[in-house]
């Protein structure tokens, strides 16, 4: 096939450590093998992810992306039978150490999942839900968090006069920034996103891929996502997964424009398997 | 789908060959008819030009169409992004092979002692190696081939400055050949144009196969406050 190149192994490959600039890492894994029983899921990852900016990670399906986005608030804790070695730090503090609350590391590391996924209650408590249960009571307070969670979600000017409307009757993409006006009411330091728009209409995508962009400012934002384009059009970095592997990391204008490793560049451009 | 995108790069490929081969032939056609005084053979060029220019379109077209609906990225992007440039320095190189053509026809004659002084054959044969290897270089994605290019634009660039010489002696000489002359110096800078828009294929190639920028780098890197770099 005359256009599938084969350019120049780079040696060694672990672009583990980066140079992020003005930007200091955040969330860093040394190591990390994960096991779902038997399965392992993630193989000896290494990498770093900088505070402030947009990190994607891409792969096939089954590739360990999810998992490891799941490393950084404990969410994999949940499943019965996995096994993790390595360490996973948040600001250079080890997560899965003893003394580790998993419900205060929550709060510092909110989620979004794939469908949105709002409590049958009206759009006040869906956001207000989070402060209440951190002991927030003063009703011009919860206001004043509902208000600011629901404006920073790019959802305000929206529900504004509907705030004690059940959430449900939102629409979809209404609805996933409702869960992101959620995430954000508990004040976190990093928001992952599991797919966020994969059940969204291209219109409330775009919205949702604006407002991305727009919290990186506050927060620290990883995304798993499938579509490619999403990840190049909204991420600073892009860090490419296979068979539970770390492939190749990197600045996302690099990855989209020359990968240095033959199995990303096959991958971003239809051509695996 | 997939398939379907790489079966259009095939075909985008092999239409640039055929542009290419077609803009080669013109230009051999040229030189040959300069050479014979053949009005008829010059008037082919010149009809050849405006197929060419119908494939820069066609090509054009299919290039636009290919990165609306598939958003290429990586090697297929920079293909497309070297495509769309190719396409334009062949159908230039055409338009001077035309240039030559008009020239040809105007000239009374053959104007054999012009064309020997002014090594007006030895500038043709590299330019057209030139041509020729650079598509190869498309081709065959063989980056020491462009490479090859971009060293003999440099015996190109010497002869034309030579032939500039030679022809400014040579009307001094001859003030009764002037017409002649002048048409000679323009072939020759035709000639030269030639071997510079082969060369920005071989830079299209590099980019291609190596995701590395390369042209203007001597004047860029010059500059005092460039930050240049690839």
């Amino acid at each position: 096939m005359g256009f599938s190149l084969s350019r120049p192994e780079v040696s060694g490959g672990s672009a583990s450590q980066k140079d992020f600039g003005m930007y200091p890492v955040k969330l860093r894994t040394e190591s990390v093998s994960f096991w779902y029983g038997s399965n392992q899921a993630l193989k000896n990852i290494t990498m770093a992810i900088p505070a402030n900016q947009v990190t994607a990670l891409i792969g096939p399906s089954g590739c360990g992306k999810s998992t490891y986005l799941r490393l950084f608030n404990r969410m994999n804790d949940l499943i019965e039978g996995v096994r993790i070695t390595g360490r996973v730090l948040l600001d250079e503090q080890d997560i899965y150490a003893r003394h580790v609350d998993v419900v205060q590391l929550r709060k510092r590391v909110g989620m979004v999942f794939q469908k949105p996924n709002p409590f049958p209650k009206s759009v006040y408590d869906n956001v207000a839900y989070g402060p209440r249960i951190n002991g927030v009571r003063n009703r011009a307070e919860l206001d004043h968090i509902v208000e600011e969670a629901l404006r920073q979600a790019a959802l305000w000017e929206e529900v504004k006069d509907r705030l004690h409307v059940n959430a449900l009757e939102l629409s979809g993409g209404q609805q996933q920034r409702l869960c992101i006006a959620r995430t954000l009411a508990v004040k976190p330091e990093v928001i992952l996103m599991d797919e966020p728009t994969s059940a969204l209409d291209p219109i409330s995508t775009a919205r949702i891929e604006e407002l991305i962009v727009e919290l990186k400012s506050h927060y620290t934002v990883v995304i798993v996502t499938h579509n490619m384009q999403q990840a190049a059009r909204i991420s600073d970095y892009t860090a490419f997964f296979y068979l539970g592997e770390l492939i190749e990391f990197g600045a996302t204008e690099q990855i989209f424009t020359a990968p240095m490793r033959e199995e990303t560049e096959k991958y971003i451009t239809g051509r695996f398997g | 789908m997939y398939r379907h995108f790489e079966r259009e790069l095939e075909l985008l490929k092999r239409e640039l060959i055929r542009m290419g081969s077609l803009v080669e032939e013109q230009i051999a056609h040229s030189l040959e008819a300069l050479e014979r005084d053949d009005d008829a053979l010059a008037g082919r060029v010149k009809e050849t030009d405006i197929e060419v220019d119908a494939m820069e379109i066609a090509i054009d077209k299919r290039i636009e169409r290919l990165l609306a609906l598939n958003q290429p990225v990586a090697v297929d992007l920079r293909l497309l992004i070297a495509a769309l440039k190719m396409n334009n320095d062949l159908e230039r190189m055409g338009d001077q092979a035309r240039n030559i053509a008009e020239h040809v026809i105007q000239i009374q004659g053959v104007p054999g002692e012009l064309i020997n002084r002014m090594q007006i054959r030895q500038m043709a044969d590299l330019a057209s190696r030139m041509v020729r290897d650079s598509l190869n270089a498309f081709i065959y994605q063989d980056v020491s081939l462009a490479y090859g290019v971009l060293e003999q634009d440099d015996m190109v660039d010497q002869l034309h400055q030579q032939a500039y010489r030679i022809g400014a002696a040579y009307m001094r000489e001859k003030p009764e050949d002037i017409e002649n002359c002048l048409h000679m110096l323009s072939v020759a800078k035709n000639l030269e144009r030639i071997a510079d828009l082969a060369t920005n294929i071989a830079e299209d190639v590099v980019f291609l196969v190596e995701a590395r920028i390369i042209k203007h780098q001597g004047r860029l890197e010059s500059r005092p406050d460039s930050g240049h770099g690839n």
